[in-house]
C-alpha cells in the first residue's frame, strides 16, 4: 500500500506541469518597464493583440475604442513589438522606451497602408493639467483645429498631413472642437462637449482621404 | 453386561445413553424384563415414601455435622425453624387461624355495608340541612328573588350529590364490575394475541408440512405402490390435525375487540408497528461502519499572494471529495481528490529580460488524509470536532492542508461538516521555490456507511 502511495506521488511529481505553461488567464509584467497605451484606428483590423519578446502585453485592442484607457507596462529599452490579429502577425517593429516613461502607440491606415505612430507622452510632473493632442492622418489635406473653451479667445492649431502636435495643456472642463479646411476656411466637422479630465490625454485624430473622413476622440489616463 | 445388571445400574447409578438405548430396546422386546422393571420401580417408590416420613434425630445430625466441621449456628437456625414449623403445624394454631379468616370474611363486607349506610345517612341529612337553610335564607328576604344561575347550579349540584350519595354503593359496585370487565378484556386480548401468534405459526408450519407431504405423496405414489395406503392414512391424519388446529377455541368477544368488529378472521390481525424515515434508513444502514465519505465545498477567504487579474478565468466550483477508512473511532485514513484555485506570482527571465507573472489557475489535487476525532471527550455531543491533515500533490507541486472543523450530526450516519482550512502549495519556477498560502472556509456533508 505504502509503495503504491509513493508511486502515485512520484507519478504526480514527474507529470509536473510548469506553472508558466498552465492554460489559464495570466498577466506577465516586466520588472523594468515603461508605460504604453495602444490605439487601433485601422479599419482593416477590428481587433489585435500586442506582444513583446513572446509575451502578451495586451490581449485585445479594439478598433476605435473611444472609452478611457489605461497604460500597460511594457519592457523598457529596446523591445520587439508584434501585433497579432486572429493569430496572424500583422505588424512587427523594434521600439525603444525609457524606464517609467509614458508612450502612445497609434496603429492607423494611411494611403491604403497600415502605419504606426509611437510617440512619448511627456507629462510635465509639476502640473496636474489635462492635455489635448491633434493628429492628422488624412491622406488628402492639412486641417485647422479650433478649440473653443472657457478662455475668451478660441485657439487655432494647424496640423499638416500625417503629422501631430505635442501635448497641449488645457484646463479641466468641457470644450468644443471645430475642424476647418485651412484653404477654404470651410467647417469640416464640429464636436461639442468634449470633457477634459485631470491627468488625462485627449487625442483628436482626423483620418480619411479626399472622399471620406473620420474623426476619433481617444482618451487615455495616466496611472 | 447382562440385562439385570443394566436394570440395576439404571436405578442406582444411571446409564450412559448407549446403554440406556440397549435397555429400552430390551424392555420393548422382553415382557419378563418389563415386569421386573415395574417391580423395581414400585419397590423404589414405596421405599422413598416410607423414608420421607422418617426423620433423623436432631442430635444425631448435629453430631455428624460437628464431626465434619460445620458450625453450631447452622443447627441453631435449623432448630428455630423446626420449632416454628411444629408450632404452625399444631392443631391450635390451625383452628385459630381458620377462625380469624372466617371472622375477617364476615366482618369486612359487614363493615363495608355499615360504612356506606352511615355515609348515605350523613350526606342525606346534610343535604336536608343545606336545602332548609337555603329556603330559610330566601324566606328571610322580603322581596321576590330571581334565582341566578349560581343558585340553580348549587341546587342542582345538591340534589345530584344526594342522588349520587344514595347511589354510591351501586355506583361503586358497578365501577368494580367495569374494572373487572376491563381486566378480563385485557387478559382476553393478551391471551388472544398470543393465541393468534401461536395459531399463525402453527398453521404456517402445518401448511408447510402439508405441502411437503403432498409433494412426497406425489413422488412416492409413482415410485412406491405398496406404501400408498400408509401415505393416504398419514395425509388424512394430518388433515384432521389441521382442521383441529383451525377450530381451536377462540374468545369471540376479545376477537371482536381486536378486529374492530370486522371480519372474524384472526389471520388478518396485525400488530401495529411504528415506522419513521430515520429509523428505516438507520435500519438499512449496517450497524457498524468502516468507510466514510466526505463531500465539501471550498470557499477561499484569504490568499497570499493576493492576485487581481484584469482578465480572470470563468468561475469554477471548488470542492473536495475524501473517502476515509476508519481504523477506529478516533483515527481515520483516507484519500482525497479536489479542485481549488491557487493564486500564483513568480518571476521569469525571457530573452534576458525579467518579468513577473501572475495567474490564478484552478488546479486538481490528490492526497492522503489523516483525520483525528476526539470522540472520548465529545461522545455525547451533536458536534464532533476533528482535525484533518492532507498531504498531496497538484500538477504543479506538493500540497499540504490542515483543517479544523466540526461534524454536526443530522442523524445517525449523516452529518454536516463545517471547518476552516489552511492550504499550502509549493511550486518551482526557474529553480526558485514559490508558495501559495490560503485560508479557506469549508462546508459539506459527511456520510458513514
Amino acid at each position: 500500500m505504502y509503495k503504491n502511495i509513493a508511486l502515485l506521488f512520484l507519478f504526480l511529481l514527474i507529470s509536473c506541469e510548469c506553472p508558466p505553461q498552465i492554460d489559464t488567464s495570466k498577466e506577465i509584467i516586466p520588472n523594468e518597464h515603461s508605460y504604453c497605451i495602444f490605439f487601433n484606428i485601422n479599419s482593416d483590423y477590428k481587433v489585435f493583440s500586442v506582444n513583446s519578446n513572446k509575451i502578451e502585453i495586451v490581449n485585445s485592442v479594439n478598433f476605435a475604442n473611444t472609452s478611457n484607457k489605461n497604460y500597460y507596462k511594457f519592457p523598457d529599452n529596446y523591445a520587439n513589438l508584434l501585433l497579432f490579429s486572429n493569430n496572424i502577425p500583422i505588424f512587427n517593429t523594434l521600439i525603444y522606451t525609457q524606464k517609467s516613461h509614458y508612450y502612445t502607440f497609434f496603429f492607423y491606415k494611411f494611403e491604403e497602408h497600415s502605419s504606426y505612430l509611437f510617440v512619448e507622452d511627456a507629462f510635465p510632473d509639476s502640473l496636474q493639467n489635462s492635455y489635448i493632442r491633434f493628429l492628422n492622418f488624412n491622406s488628402n489635406q492639412s486641417v485647422n483645429f479650433e478649440i473653443a473653451s472657457s478662455l475668451p479667445q478660441p485657439i487655432d492649431v494647424f496640423v499638416n498631413m500625417n503629422d501631430y502636435t505635442k501635448l497641449i495643456p488645457m484646463l479641466e472642463g468641457n470644450i468644443a472642437i471645430s475642424i476647418i479646411n485651412p484653404a477654404s476656411q470651410n467647417l469640416i466637422a464640429k464636436y461639442d462637449n468634449i470633457n477634459l479630465k485631470q491627468n488625462s490625454i485627449t487625442n483628436i485624430v482626423y483620418t480619411g482621404d479626399s472622399t471620406n473622413y473620420n474623426v476619433y476622440i481617444l482618451k487615455s489616463n495616466k496611472q | 453386561m447382562n440385562r439385570e445388571d443394566l436394570l440395576f445400574d439404571y436405578f442406582e447409578n444411571g446409564l450412559d445413553p448407549y446403554e440406556e438405548d440397549i435397555l429400552f430396546q430390551q424392555l420393548n422386546i422382553d415382557e419378563s424384563l418389563r415386569k421386573q422393571f415395574y417391580q423395581q420401580m414400585k419397590i423404589r417408590l414405596l421405599t422413598r415414601e416410607d423414608t420421607m416420613h422418617i426423620k433423623a434425630p436432631f442430635e444425631a445430625t448435629q453430631n455428624i455435622f460437628n464431626t465434619i466441621g460445620i458450625s453450631k449456628k447452622v443447627f441453631q437456625t435449623q432448630k428455630f425453624q423446626r420449632n416454628f414449623l411444629t408450632f404452625i403445624q399444631s392443631k391450635k394454631v390451625r383452628i385459630s387461624s381458620a377462625l380469624i379468616v372466617i371472622a375477617l370474611l364476615i366482618a369486612l363486607p359487614a363493615f363495608y355495608l355499615i360504612e356506606n349506610y352511615a355515609a348515605n345517612k350523613f350526606n342525606s341529612s346534610n343535604a336536608n340541612i343545606e336545602t332548609s337553610a337555603n329556603s330559610l335564607s330566601k324566606n328571610e328576604q322580603n322581596y321576590p328573588t330571581v334565582s341566578s344561575n349560581e343558585d340553580n347550579t348549587s341546587e342542582n349540584n345538591a340534589s345530584h350529590s344526594t342522588l349520587n350519595q344514595s347511589n354510591s354503593f351501586l355506583a361503586q359496585t358497578a365501577n368494580t364490575a367495569i374494572l373487572l370487565n376491563s381486566l378480563e378484556d385485557k387478559l382476553n386480548s393478551i391471551y388472544s394475541k398470543k393465541l393468534n401468534k401461536i395459531n399463525s405459526v402453527y398453521t404456517n408450519k402445518l401448511k408447510q408440512l402439508q405441502n411437503l407431504l403432498s409433494n412426497n405423496q406425489n413422488n412416492l405414489a409413482t415410485n412406491l405402490n405398496n406404501s400408498n395406503n400408509d401415505l393416504l392414512n398419514l395425509s388424512n391424519n394430518t388433515d384432521r390435525e389441521i382442521q383441529s388446529t383451525a377450530n381451536l377455541p377462540f374468545n369471540q368477544r376479545s376477537n371482536n375487540i381486536l378486529m374492530n368488529n370486522k371480519q372474524n378472521n384472526y389471520f388478518n390481525y396485525r400488530e401495529p408497528v411504528a415506522i419513521d424515515l430515520f429509523s428505516l434508513i438507520s435500519d438499512l444502514l449496517p450497524k457498524s461502519y468502516l468507510l466514510e465519505l466526505n463531500l465539501t465545498g471550498i470557499n477561499s477567504n484569504y490568499a497570499y499572494p493576493n492576485v487581481a487579474l484584469n482578465n480572470s478565468s470563468p468561475i469554477q466550483y471548488t470542492y473536495n471529495i475524501t473517502a476515509y477508512y476508519a481504523i477506529n473511532e478516533n483515527h481515520k485514513l483516507g484519500v482525497s481528490y479536489g479542485k481549488e484555485q491557487f493564486p500564483q506570482q513568480f518571476n521569469r527571465n525571457i530573452d534576458g529580460k525579467n518579468y513577473q507573472q501572475i495567474q490564478n489557475p484552478y488546479l486538481n489535487y490528490y492526497g492522503v488524509d489523516y483525520k483525528y476525532i476526539p470522540t472520548e471527550i465529545f461522545s455525547q455531543s451533536y458536534v464532533l470536532p476533528y482535525i484533518n491533515l492532507l498531504g498531496g500533490a497538484t500538477t504543479v507541486g506538493p500540497l499540504a492542508k490542515l483543517q479544523l472543523g466540526g461534524e454536526i450530526s443530522i442523524f445517525k450516519r449523516l452529518a454536516l461538516t463545517v471547518g476552516i482550512e489552511n492550504s499550502l502549495l509549493f511550486y518551482n519556477v526557474d529553480n526558485i521555490i514559490y508558495s501559495t498560502n490560503k485560508v479557506n472556509f469549508v462546508y459539506g456533508i459527511n456520510l458513514k456507511f
